[in-house]
């Protein structure tokens, strides 16, 4: 059943945009039931009172009635601070982010959470704290409220920051490895892509869009609006800008592909590298469909830069998106998730235009060395792959098993390795001909291009996502936690085709081995700070240890494992030292 | 003329620091002795009292039954005030104390002077009763924990405090002091100099952005609770909500239980606000300096050097017992102590603690840091028997 909501797409107390307040109303929430709340199978808002910790009432589901064929929830759209309005529109903006992920032009399949249960809950009003966290062991996202001089900040009502926790919540689901990763890029990807997924929310409303690209004669290089996360919010609890919240996509941060590994910045500082150079291939790909469209049109880039604002980002989403699916498991670099960007892309398109640009500024920005190292191979036939039963891989862990154990070569295991097959995901995917984004943006209205009509289109490619994981041993320095290995998880993901019978991807880590330093690093900071101790098993303190940071660092026969790391993207966050 | 004598002392997790400064009086040598802090933290083996016996004995043999020239409290936290206490209640031990700076928040009338600084003072006493409320709930804690809670627990701090004011010695030698304090008629020994480079008068400051976390309270301009409204138990009863309908009671109840446990994050920030209330004290001494820094952060760190405070010194008690966010930011260690070394001058730092008492602490690169720029000793180094470390600065000078 569908639904009305309204939700905040710009409150001008907590954004610098000088367009005014914006509610829209979104049409396309389509879920099995609703409840009071809003709650619904998959999400549900649960509204503790921030002074009592009561739950409060949550908004009233209104069913459809007579000819009415969309349902809605009771709320006053004018008071925009009621704890209905706050409640619905957090609701509203966590489906829009999931569904961004999920169309048939994205990753073509429902996400399924990272943590062990079928409802993700969302509080919008946590508490008193400048502060808002996706935290997996409580299942939750959490936004808090603040004052800042005169103002009451409800984080809820940020559309940046909502879409944001929504996407660490989503990747969590697509890859939960990443939450565990001591590779410090590996939270800088969770950081980095949740920080694009709220550029593209952004893009989605096309009044916004048009708002702002009014203001910056079409173009989204020469504005911060678009490409500053939270700005007013992250200025509001730390002018020094020092505490991680302000950042900007819009940089030209860069790694050095010779430099030690150990000394790379933290995560948040780390994650700039990735956005600066993806935003910058937004930026380029808005250039060029402003162009193409004009000269389609025969008028000027300033009155097409909407629509082609609509088709550049969907394309740039595509992209970003569907290259978290094709990551393999366990700790990963930029460059890893690079080469799934280009694999993703290139088994479904041949023109590699924007594939070539990718390659080249990843070297430019330090990420890899050469562009060869971005390489890959897709839609290779392969006998494996040729007559293997596809559905009994889905339907069967001992068929998949089989399947690992006796492809151990092609897949990269290490033959003494015990790996673990994860559950096999089977997607369908939009497919686009060429030239087709142009057209779909050349047909799109200038002012509202939304995310509406975006699934449809070309026969979809059904693909089957087959990743399997295993754990590696490596030397860890005794100083951090008294033992001298550790363990890390590592694993291939093997995509194949399901009709042609071909593996459109398989792609382990580049340089597991030469990101051991890095990782050293990270465990030296978590231990440093107290953030992480180290306990056994048998230690009746065994993960309380660590204060309620929830990183957990556990000795078992003498190997050491770290757990959880994701906790340091904004709950572990310690401002006042700043 | 005999040497300066600093001893560091023992007390596991705690601090307790006897410098003795030799001078002449009319032709006459006599010694002046100033303590800073005396106390350690409640709970674990770092928080053992029996330390404090041969502290005191150790004290009172060597001021030889003249009183202590000053007592310096740096700031309210449990494991810098217990020891007198604990010595004249359970000892039944006292030594006599010619004055006592406390720091300046440590004044009775001080929050009625200072609105901003009261107000933060009750959002985190309040929150403060709120963790302890949702932590004393749960079924397991860390052991850290219970020293956070002991070390900001206002109501066993102030039976400590109350006795420095009352009893200490005479309550009119008592000076609350800031860095602003004219310390000029108060100077405890004639050939050296003190001065103070923290607290600021007015400690709203130090609390920065402290908020509850999922507190349960709104620190509202105009809903500002009284010291009074604290009293009774009404914040700590919590009564759990029931789930809605549609969102499993598991997830529900797991969801409360988890947002209850990171209250112990609010602790770690009302510590550090504490921390920062740290009076820090450079003692100059025949051209040796000598800094004393109780437990002051690196907010406090950078308010000090916003005022150009921050000069090299000679000897370095390490803040925080050599926690990682005791230790000043680079650029203002660099000042503090400026590398390289100064050839053939003497410069050495001194860590009080002890490990597994607090969360973080001692942080071993953070006292690697030290050990690069100053001969750095522990106390945890002290072979077995040992009561202090001990420094010795020449009375001739660098």
């Amino acid at each position: 059943m569908r639904i009305r909501a309204p939700l905040m797409i710009q409150d001008p107390d907590i954004s610098q945009m000088e367009v005014g307040r914006l509610v829209e109303d979104w049409l396309r929430i389509d879920e099995d039931h609703y409840l009071d709340g809003p709650i619904t199978p998959r999400v549900a808002v649960v509204d503790l009172n921030p002074d009592t910790e009561a739950l409060e009432p949550g908004a009233v589901f209104i069913p459809p009635e007579g000819r009415r064929t969309l349902g809605s929830y009771k709320v006053d759209r004018k008071r925009i601070y009621s704890p209905h309005f706050i409640q619905v529109s957090v609701f509203a903006t966590v489906l829009r982010t999931m569904y961004m992920y999920e169309e048939q032009d994205t990753l073509g399949r429902r996400v399924a959470w990272g943590f062990d249960a079928p409802q993700l809950l969302v509080v919008p009003r946590a508490g008193w704290w400048a502060n808002a966290y996706y935290e997996r062991r409580s299942r939750s996202l959490q936004f808090f409220s603040f004052r800042a001089g005169n103002k009451l900040i409800h984080t809820s009502l940020s559309r940046d920051i909502v879409a944001h926790e929504t996407a660490h919540a989503l990747i969590d689901g697509i890859d939960p490895d990443l939450y565990d990763a001591l590779d410090p890029q590996s939270l800088a990807l969770h950081e980095g892509v949740a920080d694009l997924t709220a550029v593209l929310i952004a893009f989605r409303s096309g009044k916004l869009r048009r708002a702002v690209l009014d203001k910056t004669d079409g173009s989204i290089e020469k504005s911060t609006n678009f490409s500053s996360i939270g700005e007013q919010f992250g200025r509001a609890i730390d002018p020094s800008g020092q505490a991680g919240w302000l950042r900007n996509l819009l940089n030209e941060d860069k790694l050095d592909p010779d430099g030690d590994p150990a000394d790379e910045p933290e995560e948040h500082e780390l994650s700039q590298v990735i956005t600066g150079v993806l935003y910058r291939f937004l930026v380029e790909l808005h250039t060029d469909y402003k162009r193409r469209l004009a000269a389609r049109f025969g008028t000027t880039t300033f009155a097409v830069s909407g629509r082609a604002l609509y088709g550049a980002s969907e394309q740039f989403k595509r992209m970003i998106l569907r290259g978290l699916d094709y990551m393999p498991p366990g700790e990963i670099t930029f460059a890893d998730y690079g080469r799934a960007i280009l694999a993703a892309d290139q088994a479904s398109f041949e023109d590699d235009t924007w594939r070539r640009w990718l390659r080249a500024n990843f070297v430019t920005r330090g990420i890899v060395r050469s562009e060869s190292d971005l390489d890959v191979e897709t839609n290779v036939p392969n006998r494996a792959i040729r007559d293997v039963d596809l559905q009994g891989l889905v339907d069967s862990d001992w068929v998949a098993f089989t399947f690992a154990e006796k492809n151990r070569k092609l897949l990269g295991i290490p033959p003494t390795a015990q790996f673990q097959v994860l559950p096999r995901i089977v997607v369908s995917k939009r497919f686009e001909r060429a030239g087709e984004s142009l057209e779909r943006a050349a047909a799109a209205k200038e002012d509202t291009a939304s995310d509406a009509g975006a699934d449809g289109g070309a026969g979809p490619v059904k693909e089957l996502l087959f990743k399997v994981r295993w754990s590696q041993k490596e030397r860890n320095p005794r100083d951090l936690g008294g033992v001298s290995t550790r363990r890390i998880q590592t694993g291939v993901t093997l995509v194949i085709d399901w009709d042609q019978r071909l593996i459109r991807s398989l792609l382990g880590p580049l340089d597991l081995a030469g990101r051991r330093r890095a990782r050293d690093t990270m465990l030296r900071r978590l231990m440093g700070r107290g953030l992480a101790q180290v306990s056994t098993p048998d230690d009746p303190d065994a993960v309380q240890q660590s204060l309620g940071t929830g990183i957990e660092a556990v000795v078992t026969n003498g190997i050491l494992r770290i757990r959880n790391t994701g906790r340091l993207l904004h709950v572990a966050k310690d401002a006042g030292d700043a | 003329m005999p040497d300066l004598v600093i001893r560091v002392y023992d007390v596991r997790f705690g601090d307790a620091v006897l410098v003795t400064i030799p001078e002449r009086v009319n032709g006459k040598a006599v010694k002046r002795n100033i303590l800073f802090d005396f106390g350690n933290a409640l709970s674990t083996e770092g928080g053992n009292d029996e330390v404090f016996e041969p502290v005191i004995d150790d004290i009172a043999k060597r001021l030889g039954g003249v009183p202590l020239d000053l007592f310096v409290m740096t700031h309210e936290h449990l494991d810098h005030v217990q020891g007198f206490l604990h010595a004249a209640e359970v000892l039944h031990k006292t030594i006599k104390v010619k004055q006592a700076w406390l720091t300046a928040s440590a004044a009775r009338d001080y929050y009625d002077k200072h609105p901003q600084a009261r107000k933060q003072k009750i959002a985190a006493l309040i929150a403060y009763r709120m963790t302890q409320a949702r932590l004393g709930a749960g079924a397991a804690r860390s052991p850290f924990v219970d020293v956070l809670l002991a070390n900001n627990n206002t109501a066993s701090t102030k039976k400590c405090i109350d006795y420095l004011r009352d009893k200490l010695t005479d309550p009119g030698n008592v000076h609350y002091v800031d860095r602003t304090t004219d310390l000029s008629a108060l100077q405890p020994s004639e050939s050296a100099r003190l001065s103070l480079w923290a607290p600021e008068e007015d400690t709203a400051d130090y609390y920065g952005r402290f908020e509850a976390l999922a507190a349960g309270l709104r620190i509202g301009d105009d809903e500002i609770f009284d010291f009074d409204d604290l009293d009774g138990a009404a914040v700590t009863d919590v009564e759990l909500p029931v789930p809605p309908r549609g969102v499993d009671a598991g997830a529900f109840y797991n969801l409360l239980d988890i947002r209850h446990a990171n209250s112990s994050s609010t602790l770690l920030s009302i510590d550090k606000a504490s921390n920062n209330t740290s009076v820090v004290t450079l003692l100059e001494w025949n051209g040796w300096k000598l800094l004393f820094t109780g437990d002051a952060e690196r907010r406090s760190w950078r308010t000090m050097d916003k005022h150009d405070l921050v000069q090299p010194v000679d000897f370095l008690k390490v803040s925080h017992h050599g926690s990682d966010t005791g230790m000043p930011p680079d650029e203002i260690l660099g000042k503090l102590l400026p590398m390289p070394r100064p050839p053939g001058r003497l410069r050495k730092a001194a860590v009080s603690t002890y490990p597994n008492t607090y969360p973080g602490v001692p942080d071993d690169d953070t006292l690697d840091g030290v050990r690069e720029r100053a001969d750095l000793r522990s106390t945890r180094d002290l072979a077995h028997g040992k009561l202090f470390l001990e420094y010795r600065f020449p009375s001739k000078g660098p």
